[in-house]
């Protein structure tokens, strides 16, 4: 057993010649030590921040995708307006301190790409390309198709402890940090936006796009489909409200948003006709107006009428006329009305309802839009106080049977209002139902959920803003 | 030149004996300090982390939730799935796991932006956007630490692009 120094207790060693090679020993160890603790030190700073800042930058681009996203309508002004808007976004980075750096922003009209950035569609550009039809724009545009948004960006955040322990001749002394979201208009296939229903100028199955005879649709009913089952857009040099025309006008996009109850009653309307043509189902009885100043119906509504039971009005899923005044005025979808999809029959759930107390709701809803007076869709498009309480999503059925009214997919209708000037009232569906005339509203295009006006368009008429990646 | 003097044998290994324990002292002291510090900021930053995807999320949830007033101020049905997106993950409140250790309702603020006048007649109003932020006030978010307290107030703030079903704006 080893001897003990007395005052220490521990064994006596003989040092003679080794202490001069212990004296480094502690610094050395100490210097290992330092530098796993830098390292550890490195991990749980730099990375904790590059993981932070990750985050944030990825929610910068989330942001500003869904941003650059709900302005593309197949303009390259509205692709402008969405760079534009996805620059802006808020979100900041490094504990929200810092302003993002202005992030790439490109477009495609499919999610796999290809990209193009925004120098490929000037403002105002040439009219080029394939045809786009859209209630904003009725010539063909570059921006044609597109509804898919990539934004990129990229930032350095410095490093403080990892470049210590890095063993790189060159060392990194910042960490470049990556971040990409890709947004677009995706299309949806059901809505429960208004308890309306608009008719589509033919038959259209979403099975079968193309050869729709056979497949539940008259032989007589044309194949037409999405994004327009055959609806014209509104004719903005001839709106709908012309002192003359009122009711449902396809030559100028104007539809009925509601069918007109199959009675007898009727009249009124301060059209001449004669008292017992004063129904407004007279209009869909033949294509030439069945009175002066009147339209005649489509082959569509005149369809209607031969299938059509004698006992709905139109609306579906609700029956009463508060129920149904309220969900025109609702800002959320009602949660009691059942969510009506593409391709589904409604028959059952159509019901019939008091049609002249809503008269008062839809003339409301005009005028909560501070551009309640425009008479045409682009004048209200252009008008930037408009806010889109005018525009109203409606299912667009083709009935075939009087058992069968199948939704084709949907529409955005553009309510009609004879408010003459800003800050003016409109009284127009007051003024312009008895009680038993349909409803009238130019049909605009299609229809989208979180993009500012119309969006680009789908295979059911709507669509609604959604991250992709 | 004269010569040093020879340091005896004795006191030379007693003074080594001494140094060894400061050394000892210094580099625990370095050792505890460094290891202390990298776990204090790393679990710092992991609970600032977690409290950014509890922000975010409540964002991008009200970003997509129907909107149901007609004014920058939302109602209860809209504030309280928010408040349980960012509390619980849960937009139903049904969990009761909070995902940070003493979040409250009160560290959260939802704000609506829009665009039209809601005090008009008729009402014009429209959201365009939300944004959810930890309060700037007393009510900030503190995290306790090894060593310390670290309250962040008006951080996280995330602001999203209103996509969501708003009637008025479709």
């Amino acid at each position: 057993m080893k001897s003990k120094d007395r005052r220490t207790m521990k064994p006596n060693v003989e040092i003679p010649t080794g202490y001069r090679r212990r004296n480094g020993f502690v610094l050395m160890t100490m210097a290992l030590v330092a530098v796993a603790m830098l390292g550890a030190l490195g991990l749980a700073v730099d990375m904790g921040r590059i993981f932070i800042i990750r985050n944030e930058t990825q929610a910068f681009c989330d942001a500003a995708a869904l941003a650059a996203a709900s302005y593309l309508d197949n303009t390259s002004d509205g692709l402008q307006n969405g760079d534009a808007a996805a620059k802006a976004t808020a979100v900041k980075w490094n504990f929200s301190t810092t302003t993002v750096p202005s992030p790439t922003v490109e477009y495609a009209t499919s999610p796999s790409g290809p990209w193009s950035d925004k120098t490929n569609f000037p403002a105002n550009g040439a009219d080029s390309g394939a045809g786009c039809s859209t209630g904003k724009s009725s010539t063909n545009d570059p921006a044609c198709g597109y509804k898919f948004v990539r934004v990129k960006t990229s930032v350095q955040v410095p490093l403080y402890f990892l470049p210590v322990v890095e063993t790189a001749v060159t060392k990194t002394y910042n960490q470049t940090v990556n971040s990409q979201a890709i947004a677009g208009q995706v299309d949806i296939t059901g809505s429960p936006e208004s308890p309306y229903t608009g008719v589509s100028e033919g038959c259209y199955t979403i099975t079968t796009p193309i050869n729709a005879v056979g497949q539940g649709c008259p032989n007589s009913a044309p194949s037409v489909g999405p994004p327009n089952f055959g609806l014209s857009i509104g004719n903005d040099t001839t709106p709908c409200i012309n002192g003359t025309t009122n009711g449902n006008n396809a030559a100028v996009g104007c539809y009925d948003i509601q069918w007109p109850k199959f009675n007898s009653g009727g009249g009124g309307n301060g059209k001449t006709c004669a008292a017992t043509q004063q129904d407004a189902d007279n209009c869909f009885l033949a294509q030439s107006p069945p009175c002066a100043n009147d339209q005649g119906g489509t082959n569509a509504e005149i369809s209607v009428v031969a299938n059509w039971g004698s006992s709905t009005n139109g609306y579906w899923g609700l029956q009463a006329a508060s129920s149904i005044s309220a969900e025109v005025l609702a800002y959320v979808p009602n949660p009691n009305m059942p969510v009506v999809g593409a391709g589904t029959n409604i028959q059952p759930v159509l019901t019939s309802g008091q049609q002249q107390s809503q008269a008062n709701t839809l003339d409301d809803r005009v005028n909560q839009d501070p551009a309640n007076w425009e008479t045409t869709y682009s004048a209200y498009l252009a008008d930037s106080t408009h806010n889109g309480r005018r525009l109203m999503i409606a299912p667009v059925v083709y009935p075939s049977s009087s058992t069968s009214t199948v939704v084709q997919g949907f529409g955005l209708y553009f309510l009609l209002s004879n408010a003459t000037a800003a800050g003016t009232t409109s009284d127009y569906y007051k003024k312009q139902t008895d009680g038993n005339k349909p409803y009238c509203a130019m049909y605009v295009g299609t229809s989208c959920v979180g993009c500012k006006d119309n969006g680009v368009g789908g295979n059911t008429g709507a669509a609604a803003v959604k991250l992709i990646q | 030149m004269i010569p040093a003097r020879p340091i005896p044998e004795r006191k030379r290994r007693r003074g080594r004996t001494g140094s060894a324990l400061i050394e000892m002292a210094v580099g625990w002291f370095i050792i505890t300090t460094v290891f202390g510090a990298a776990f204090e900021y790393g679990y710092i930053f992991y609970q600032y982390n977690s409290l950014f995807n509890a922000v975010n999320n409540g964002a991008r949830y009200a970003s997509m939730y129907p909107y149901d007033t007609n004014s920058p101020t939302y109602s209860d049905n809209f504030k309280h799935s928010v408040q349980d997106i960012v509390l619980y993950g849960d937009p139903t409140g049904s969990s009761s796991t909070l995902v940070l250790r003493n979040l409250k309702t009160s560290n959260i603020t939802i704000t609506v932006t829009g665009t039209g006048d809601s005090s008009g007649t008729p009402n014009t109003w429209s959201p365009t956007q939300m944004t959810v932020a930890i309060a700037t006030d007393t009510n900030g978010y503190a995290i306790d630490g090894v060593f310390g307290t670290f309250t962040f107030k008006g951080k996280p703030t995330v602001t999203y692009p209103f996509v969501g079903n708003y009637t008025g704006n479709q």
